[in-house]
């Protein structure tokens, strides 16, 4: 899957494709750690330290 | 004799050489296999990515948004009289709104009874066992909004420092800056401090409890004896626990003990952090 992309997809020479390789990393890791996880911290325990009223 | 010719010499041996390297052709079902095992791979990625944001991303928002509160809440000096004249001024007379069992006057909150919108600090606690820069600004509630920009958060159903109950308070213990991750450190007698625009609220650790996520009596006004009337005023920090679990809580109950209006002697451990030197008596330092 990911070498098919790499051969076929991504466009020009070795270089540039490790380029926008790296470049495509980490544009989904920034979207990951920007949007992605935060919408679903709300459904992990971790960061729950209240007590429920009562 | 006869000297054999380089192999490739002879057009016999010709089609014996393989044509020039393919890769041999995979079946479909390990085509789909590699796919199954990229996507196996992709996922695990995934989740360790998460447990770094958790764990560490979300603490440098954070840290920094904690900081800015302080600065933000100390900037408010100069608007206030009273803090701004400290230095030269003897402690204001101050109002109190109840007497400790030994004669202690406890000062009203009117300050930070006032200070409960969305992007106000009521407070800074001060804990010199949790670090010489410890210091965890205060928000008005204990939702995500409140307590995940470092700092803590007061719940809104418990009461004052200025009155006798229970001023609890909640802090994360591993993510978004971990701001009571050593609350584990804390030890019987320790000073906690809380301190705002009416004064300094001067806690003595007393309690630790470890209880279920549901054992809510721990936020009664007399922690732990739910219907009864307080008559001291008592601090309890919460936090998870264990460490990177969510089955427990961590409780410590405090004591006040004292209270230093603004202008007042400031507490010895304290004196390091600037503001508080500023809005009350640093003793040697002036």
């Amino acid at each position: 899957m990911y070498a098919w992309f790499f051969r076929k997809v991504l466009p020009g020479p070795l270089w540039l494709r490790i380029l926008t390789t790296v470049f495509l990393l980490a544009a989904v890791v920034y979207g990951l750690m920007e949007f992605v996880f935060p919408w679903l911290s709300d459904y992990s325990p971790l960061g729950e330290v209240t007590l429920d009223d009562g | 004799m006869t000297l054999a010719g380089p192999r490739h010499a002879d057009p016999a041996q010709w089609t014996e050489r393989q044509p020039p390297a393919r890769r041999p052709r995979r079946s479909l079902g390990s085509k789909i296999l590699g796919w199954f095992g990229e996507l196996l791979i992709t996922l695990g990625v995934l989740g360790l990515l998460f447990i770094v944001w958790e764990l560490w991303w979300t603490g440098i928002e954070a840290e920094a948004d904690r900081q800015d509160s302080l600065e933000e809440f100390y900037a408010d000096m100069s608007a206030q009289p009273q803090a701004a004249e400290a230095d030269d001024a003897e402690p204001a007379g101050f109002e109190a709104c109840y007497t400790l069992e030994d004669g202690t006057d406890i000062g009203c909150a009117d300050h930070m009874r006032s200070q409960t919108g969305p992007g106000d600090i009521m407070g800074t606690v001060y804990a010199p066992r949790l670090g010489e820069q410890w210091a965890a600004p205060i928000r008005h509630g204990t939702s995500s909004e409140q307590i995940d920009r470092g700092g803590v958060g007061h719940y809104t159903e418990t009461q004052w420092p200025d009155e006798a109950g229970n001023f609890a308070l909640a802090g994360h213990r591993n993510t978004n800056a971990s701001m009571l991750g050593n609350q584990d450190d804390l030890q019987s007698g320790d000073p906690i401090y809380v301190v705002s625009y009416d004064g300094i609220y001067v806690y003595e650790v007393r309690e630790r409890h470890v209880v279920d996520p549901s054992q809510g009596e721990v936020l009664a006004p007399v922690p732990n004896d739910p219907g009864g009337e307080a008559e001291v005023g008592v601090l309890t920090f919460t936090t998870c626990h264990p460490m990177y679990s969510n089955r427990e809580r961590l409780i410590h109950h405090a004591e006040i003990v004292d209270f230093v209006p603004v202008g007042g002697a400031a507490p010895e451990d304290l004196v390091h952090h600037q503001p508080v030197a500023d809005m009350f008596d640093a003793g040697g330092a002036d």
